[in-house]
């Protein structure tokens, strides 16, 4: 078998192995895996054009939707975007609960994440407990926003309702509650022999390399380099928190695996400092918003008016949306800049060309990527 | 690797690095924008490739994405948007802005400065019709199997109306349904 020219078969999307809607052509010399290319498109939707033929404020309901993982943190972005370009700024409440339900939206993605991860590695426990702790947020999020997985709590000029009487009494409650799951995770499953045996060593990304294939998030952080835009470009109430960028040191799929687990303890962090500051009484949460955006400038001025842009971390990496209005009720062009493209494309590339890849290890790189398949498709 | 939590770079420096480092008469301006750390470079379409050289020589090093524009009612043009950031430099944004023809888009391509403009490149192309010179694997990618008509996110294409007539007999509300035969009875085979 593994004399002669390449095997080529298709993983995906169906395949356990692969990270979600999205397939992998994959040529193979007996285990080896000689070539992987990605097949996106399954979960494609348009978004972006979709979202200018509908209103500036409906089109809230629709930013999430390509992540279903991580939906607060795109939401953030898109409604960021449109404050700067209508010049609005929201009331200081309304950004303090954007950032612990954006928090909150990080620690929940990286415990689906973590799902995902021990199935690969074939842990069966840990898909269970992962799953048991993101239901108490997804049970927070009922509670705060009335929704589970998409909650267009947000809205352009601050959040949609206010928060209830006992918010940081519950929200502390659920914290107190995930974090134990967390911490019997982080026992049973990151220190386990096995694991270290299975995912250190493979799928190494180490140092600058990981700037030049241009990679974000966790896995440029877990290759050893202190990146993250909540530090290098605040936004919301991330410029007044005390928190740490957790990095890695060998890049490889368990520093990945150990960064994740540490940026939830962040999180966690985070919510904590910033749920004093919440006073349920105050209903300044929301200022009115016009109707039309600002005229647009003729190019180059254009770039100065007319346009918004937001930049976020996301928990696979940094987001960005960019937004064109020409006084119109529909945006002009939105453009949704998301974190997974380079991690299936560049990075896999480069692991496969760089190391020995058996289809055995195939699952376990590509999941501790974390890509979240649909953002490249949109 | 450098942190880069401080903010050890002022504002202006960056500005001073990214003029001093573009090559002279290849680019139009270099602006500062209102937000902070963030610039835009304007240039001509043919400059592309020495000024994404240039600012990755210059410390640019993530290629963040390329997006596309259609000015279609306002001006004739594709502008295409270039970003790109440094972790190097400790996160500051540099958005290069070029117009090309609608009716001839074309642009060199930039996929061996940057890897990941090779699948922006892919992506941008399928979505407008763009042709990067020089790219060797223009082709339908995300929209592969799915898709028969001109590029989907060009202005003057009401994806809506084509989908509806294409895939839905054009009928908005009322698909075709095929009735299935009830399956025969049990036990007569």
């Amino acid at each position: 078998m593994a004399e002669g020219k390449p095997r080529m078969i298709f993983l995906g999307p169906q395949h356990p192995g692969a990270p979600g809607n999205v397939a992998f052509k994959v040529w193979l010399k007996g285990e080896k895996v000689v070539k992987a290319e990605l097949v996106p498109g399954f979960l494609h939707r348009g978004f972006e054009k979709m979202m200018e033929n509908r209103w500036w404020e409906v089109d809230v309901v629709l930013s999430p939707r390509y992540c279903v993982e991580d939906p607060d943190n795109f939401e953030l972005a898109y409604v960021l975007a449109v404050e700067d370009l209508f010049g609005v700024e929201a009331p200081e409440k309304a950004r303090i609960v954007r950032t612990i339900v954006a928090e909150m939206s990080r620690i929940q993605s990286h415990l689906f994440w973590l799902m995902h991860m021990g199935g690969a590695t074939g842990a069966r426990y840990i898909p269970a407990w992962a799953m048991a702790a993101r239901e108490e947020i997804l049970r927070w999020y009922d509670y705060v926003t009335g929704h589970r997985i998409y909650h267009h709590y947000m809205t352009p000029g601050g959040i949609r309702w206010n928060v209830p009487k006992d918010f940081k009494e519950v929200t502390l409650k659920t914290l107190n509650r995930v974090m134990p799951m967390v911490k019997d995770i982080e026992d049973a499953f990151v220190n386990n022999r096995i694991l270290r045996a299975r995912t250190e060593g493979i799928g190494v990304i180490k140092g600058y390399v990981a700037v030049q294939l241009n990679a974000t998030g966790p896995t440029l952080r877990a290759a050893g380099i202190k990146y993250d835009v909540r530090k290098v470009d605040p936004y919301e109430a991330y410029g007044d928190v005390d928190f740490e960028i957790p990095t890695g040191t060998e890049g490889d799929a368990h520093d990945r695996i150990v960064v994740r687990i540490r940026e939830i303890y962040q999180s966690k962090h985070i919510i904590e400092q910033l749920v004093e500051r919440v006073k349920p009484d105050d209903l300044n949460y929301r200022v009115k918003m016009p109707l039309l955006p600002p005229p647009t400038l003729p190019w180059p001025a254009v770039a100065r008016h007319g346009e918004g842009m937001s930049r976020v971390e996301a928990a696979r990496g940094e987001a960005m949306v960019h937004v064109v209005g020409i006084k119109d009720r529909k945006p002009y062009r939105v453009k949704l800049i998301t974190p997974s493209m380079p991690l299936l494309t560049t990075v896999m590339d480069y692991i496969i060309e760089h190391e020995d890849v058996t289809i055995a290890d195939l699952p376990i790189i590509v999941m501790s990527l974390d890509p979240c398949p649909p953002d490249i498709d949109r | 690797m450098s942190t880069v939590e401080g903010h050890a770079e002022g504002k202006d420096e960056i500005l001073e690095l990214i003029r001093r480092s573009l090559p002279p008469g290849k680019f139009k301006e270099v602006v500062p924008t209102r937000w902070p750390r963030r610039y835009i470079v304007f240039i001509d379409a043919w400059a592309i490739r020495p000024v994404m050289e240039a600012l990755k020589a210059a410390g640019f090093d993530r290629f963040v994405a390329i997006e596309a524009i259609d000015w279609y009612n306002i001006e004739p043009v594709f502008e295409l948007l270039y970003y790109v950031e440094s972790v190097k430099l400790g996160g500051p944004l540099v958005i290069v802005r070029t117009k090309i023809p609608r009716n001839n888009p074309e642009i060199d391509t930039i996929r061996d400065i940057y890897p990941l403009a090779h699948w922006q490149e892919i992506e941008n192309y399928e979505f407008f019709g763009i042709r990067f010179r020089g790219h060797p694997d223009l082709r339908l990618w995300i929209l592969e199997d799915n898709w028969e008509g001109p590029p989907p996110l060009r202005k003057d294409f009401d994806t809506v109306k084509y989908v509806l007539e294409t895939y839905y007999g054009g009928k908005k509300w009322e698909r075709p349904v095929k009735r299935r035969e009830p399956p025969p009875p049990r036990g007569e085979e």
